[in-house]
Formats: C-alpha cells, structure tokens, sequence
C-alpha cells in the first residue's frame, strides 16, 4: 500500500524547497517597490531557509539518486541517466546559490532588488533542471516547463500563505497584502496552464486512468473552484473591511482560514503525490486522508488564532 | 450593483465543476469533456492574465 522510499521524500523536499526560494525570490523581487518593500523584506527568511533546505536535498540527491513525476496525476519518469545528466548540469548553479547564500547577508542589504532577481533566476535554473533527456525535443521542453511551474504554484502558495501569516497582526500590511491577491493569483493560474501544457507534451505515453490520477484531477477541480472563490469575492470583501481600517468579522475571517488552508493543503497533496508514486490506496480512502488533512490544516490555523480561547477578529 | 465574479474568474470556475463532472465520463472512456474543460480553463487563465496587465498597463 506504501512504498514510501528515503529519496522520494528527498525529490519532494527539493522540490517544495526550490518551488518557495524561487517564488520567495520572484515576489520579493516584483514587491519591492515603494509600497510593498516592507512585504518583500518579509520574504527575506523564507527565501533563505528554502533556498538552504534546496542546497541540503540536492547534496543528499547528489549522493544517491532521486527521481520526479509530473503533476496533475500524469506519470512522466525521467530515467536514472537523466537525472545523473541533470546533476552534471546543475552542480556549477549549485556552487552560485552557495554563493549567493554566503553573500545574501550584505547582498540584501545593499542591493536587494538585485539579489531577488538573482534568487529567482538561480532557482529557475535549478528547479527546471531536474532531469536532462539529452536531447533539445518536447521530453525536454515537458520537464523544464513541469519543473519550473512549481515555483508560480506551490511555491508561490506557500509565500502567500507566509506572509498572511507573518501579516496577521497588522492591519495595514494586510492591506496592502490584499491590494496585491490578484498578482499572485494570476501566477497560481498561469502555472496550473503551464503544467497542464506540459503534460499534453507527452500525453501518450504518460497518461494512466488509475485511481491516483482521478484523485489528482479532482484535487485539481477543488483548488481551482477553492482559489476562485478565495481570491475573488472573499478577498474583496475583506479588503473592504481592511481598506476602511475596520475589523474582519470572525464568521469570514475563518472561511478566509478554511479556504486558505484548502489551497495550502491541495497543492502539498499534489506535489507529494508526483514525488511519492508508489501509493496504490483506493480513491475514497485518498479522498478521506485529504479531507481529514485540510480539516487538520483548518484546526491548526484556529488555533493559531486563539480559538478555542478567543477567536481574533 | 458589483458582481461577484469577473469574467475569466467565471470561465475558470465552470471549467473546474466541468473538470470534476468530467471525471466519472473519463473513466467510463469519454474523454470530450474532460478535454473540454482544460481548453475552457485556458479561456479563463487567459481572460484573467488579460485583465491584469490591462490594468497593471493602464496604472
């Protein structure tokens, strides 16, 4: 039922990693402007800490072998040769982040903007090369693009939900947070399209109707119908509330959590599921398990909140 | 009055409920719609992307 293998959770780590550096470098290069500099010096820690795990799975990778599939429950297995190949191509990009990581102190004091760039284009670099087919054809062109779209997705999820979180107690950054939903929204989307174009590249041979796959697809439908409705009309209706400096009233401010949550948790599930093949568990029992997750997810973020002591609002 | 949803916001969450009515045709083999959701998908991502830039263009 689980054949769970040491590297599997490796390629998972590096790619959760990888995906969070580089949006952390990406956003915090777009944010830092004269309104959202203070968000994208929030960014700073976690771009850090992820680019630094990367670094620590890469070397564990590097040593042993690690392997990654496509997302949305299309299988695209690049063979071991295309990983070793993959490592060779990497290894002179790894000795730039370790350089980029020994500078990132003063880099970011002096030059910020600039080392963002560099921490997203490194990243870019790194992620998208996790399996090299040998030649330039449309294998290749699947695995850059799948490689790289975690970094709009996940990545970008992750540095969303970090700075909702590092934001909670202060209104006004919270509203600036909100003013800016609709750029990370339009990344999560256009990297979902990207990854789903990705697949339709080596659709023939990648395409397996198990139940893994259907429950990857409906996973899918939930976070697109969850991102939707979250950064469309809840977050204008708490950015009313924020705009007029007014408090979130607690029955929203906790869909806002659930919804959150959701989103968090989904594409976690997502990523796990393509780094971590060998789970043949029966479609309800998937379905359980991520239910029980996000209900999880929801609780702990209660909790954060203060509930059951008092529920901020 | 404002409505709830934009467009692209719309055309991308009719394609998800599409993608999830989909599912139980795809495994009985019929693939139509399930490949019709993610071309409407596209639709949506594209209306919103369009949106955005207009605006970020236009600010």
């Amino acid at each position: 039922m689980f054949e769970i293998s040491f590297f599997e959770i490796v390629a998972f780590v590096r790619q959760v990693s990888g995906a969070v550096a580089g949006a952390g470098g990406l956003h915090g290069w777009l944010l830092f402007n004269r309104q959202h500099g203070k968000l994208s010096r929030l960014i700073e820690p976690l771009m850090i800490g992820g680019a630094v795990i990367y670094l620590v799975a890469w070397l564990i990778g590097f040593v042993g072998q690690s392997l990654a599939q496509a997302h949305v429950g299309i299988s695209l297995e690049p063979t071991v040769i295309d990983v070793a190949r993959s490592y060779a191509v990497q290894t002179p990009l790894a000795i730039v982040l370790v350089a980029l990581l020994v500078t990132s102190k003063r880099g970011l004091s002096k030059v910020p903007r600039l080392y963002h760039f560099l921490f997203f284009v490194v990243m870019s670099l790194l992620i998208s090369t996790y399996a090299i087919s040998g030649h330039i054809d449309l294998r290749q062109v699947s695995y850059v693009w799948h490689g790289w779209h975690s970094i709009l997705t996940l990545g970008t999820v992750i540095v969303l939900d970090y700075l909702f979180f590092v934001c909670r107690h202060n209104r006004k950054l919270l509203a600036r947070l909100t003013e800016s939903f609709d750029r990370f929204t339009v990344f999560i989307l256009a990297g979902l399209a990207i990854d789903i174009m990705s697949t339709y590249l080596i659709l023939e041979e990648a395409l397996r109707l198990d139940a893994r796959f259907f429950f990857m697809q409906t996973v899918v439908g939930v976070l697109l119908i969850n991102g939707i409705l979250l950064s469309g009309p809840l977050t204008r209706r708490a950015a009313v509330y924020l705009k007029s400096e007014r408090k979130i009233p607690g029955r929203l401010q906790a869909v806002l959590g659930l919804f959150g949550a959701t989103s968090l948790v989904s594409w976690n599930t997502i990523t796990f599921l393509d780094f971590v093949p060998n789970i043949s568990l029966p479609y309800v029992a998937l379905l359980v398990i991520y239910v029980a997750v996000i209900a999880g997810g929801f609780v702990s973020h209660l909790i954060i909140e203060g509930w059951p002591v008092k529920v901020r609002a | 009055m404002k409505s709830w949803f934009t467009w692209g916001e719309l055309v991308v969450l009719i394609a998800a409920i599409l993608l999830l009515v989909s599912l139980p045709l795809l495994a009985a083999g019929r693939a139509g719609l399930w490949f019709g959701a993610q071309g409407l998908y596209f639709i949506g991502v594209a209306l919103i992307v369009g949106r955005y830039f207009s605006r970020y263009v236009r600010d």
